[in-house]
């Protein structure tokens, strides 16, 4: 009966020895491999997306280079004013340069749009019809964007070939910002 | 038949159990030992070459992520520049009034000439259904308001002129209704005419340009290219003929 009491002593006290120690050393020692193991597999699996990263890089460059393209070569600067004395001062000058006759321009209304705005403008002239679509386009390649919202042409004297021609323009502009209401006083 | 005779005392025997008993559990707490130190050995091997795997893979994936960054810095620089883009063809027209005229007089055919023109910029909500153009029509014309949501801007182009015959001017039609560029051809009217001492042609003919549209212009004529992000790409522009325009 003592031999078995002393058995058993021995046996929990080597029994809760080895289980300190499991709790102590083995546990945490494999938590932390566990921890390294899984660590290294996330970031393998980032590092494995290194492609992707870089093609959507380049895809962005090619993208961004495209548009910077398309922005430089097909659109004309809209200034920060109206300045439509300078622009009919320009049409008034074409029209001189191409000996176009019975030139009226006259300012038409403004119109918003967002943060743009337009003014309007009339211009009337008679000539040769070549002269007037050559007018168009130095209208066009005028160093700021000027629509043309309308054009038309009446043959007035069919033995020249003169037409009388009315172009409605739109000169743009950006507009500031309005500034932000002020905040009533409490 | 044997008989086993122990003579040593009972106490002296005890303490022999006793000994023998902590000798072995002693073994057993050095086996124990020995395992334990086997598994922690075995959890801590590779442990520090994994680490610096994982330093080194961390380094390279703080530079994929600043590459990623990258990325997404010059797409949203690209979003910008594609909005203005849009922007600037809120305003801008998708395709220069003189390159319709080019294209218009590149359709002429020898002998034809116009006597007006009329060209204009206006816009309309999409009509999903005959019904609902119907229904627009007469809200415009009775001055109401129209669903300003899906406006489409189109450039209208009315041509009036005078051709030798009416061949001549069904074969101006037909060019107008088969190029890419110009849509919706009708044919005002088409009547004979004395000009002088001889008969001629003379019509009236609208169609339109969708200015929703992105064009590509090059030698011989324009092609309509779509709908999807900001339109126009320029090339060059159609050889002009305005010897046979209006006026001529």
């Amino acid at each position: 009966m003592n031999s078995m009491l002393t058995r058993l002593k021995y046996g929990s006290i080597l029994f809760g020895a080895a289980i300190l120690c499991y709790l102590t050393l083995v546990r945490p020692a494999y938590e932390q491999r566990g921890r390294v193991l899984a660590e290294v597999r996330t970031l393998n699996q980032r590092v494995d997306q290194a492609e992707e990263d870089y093609a959507l890089r380049d895809r962005a460059r090619r993208r961004l280079g495209a548009l910077e393209a398309r922005l430089a070569a097909e659109t004309r600067p809209i200034p920060d004013s109206g300045d439509v004395a300078g622009v009919i001062s320009g049409i008034s000058s074409d029209i001189r340069e191409l000996e176009l006759g019975g030139a009226k321009l006259n300012r038409g209304r403004e119109t918003a749009f967002g943060s743009t705005a337009s003014t309007g403008l009339l211009v009337e002239t008679t000539g040769r019809f070549d002269l007037v679509v050559e007018l168009v386009r130095r209208i066009e390649a005028l160093p700021r964007l000027v629509r043309i919202s309308s054009l038309s042409a009446q043959n007035v004297n069919p033995s020249d070939g003169e037409v009388k021609a009315t172009l409605g323009l739109d000169a743009f502009y950006r507009i500031a910002a309005a500034p932000e209401p002020a905040a009533p006083a409490k | 038949m044997s008989r086993s005779i122990n003579l040593m005392p009972s106490e002296y025997r005890q303490r022999l159990g006793d000994s023998r008993l902590r000798r072995r559990f002693a073994g057993y707490g050095l086996a124990t030992a020995v395992v334990i130190a086997g598994l922690v050995i075995h959890s801590r091997l590779g442990v520090g070459r994994m680490k610096a795997l994982a330093q080194s893979l961390a380094a390279q994936a703080a530079q994929l992520e600043a590459v990623r960054a990258e990325g997404l810095e010059i797409n949203r620089k690209a979003d910008a520049a594609a909005e203005r883009l849009a922007d600037y063809y809120r305003l801008a027209l998708p395709i220069e009034i003189s390159d319709v005229l080019a294209l218009v007089s590149h359709e002429m055919p020898a002998g034809l000439y116009l006597t007006d023109l009329d060209l204009n910029v206006s816009q309309r909500a999409e009509a999903t259904s005959a019904m609902e153009e119907l229904r627009q029509r007469v809200n415009r014309s009775k001055g109401r308001k129209v669903d300003e949501r899906n406006l489409l801007r189109f450039l209208t182009v009315t041509l009036t002129g005078v051709g030798q015959d009416g061949v001549q001017v069904a074969q101006f039609i037909g060019r107008l209704e088969s190029h890419a560029v110009f849509d919706r051809v009708i044919l005002d009217f088409d009547r004979t005419r004395t000009i002088g001492e001889s008969a001629a042609r003379e019509f009236r003919v609208r169609f339109e340009v969708d200015l929703e549209r992105r064009f590509v212009l090059g030698e011989g004529g324009a092609t309509r290219v779509g709908e999807d992000g900001p339109p126009r790409q320029r090339a060059s522009t159609a050889p002009t003929s305005d010897e046979r325009s209006a006026g001529r």
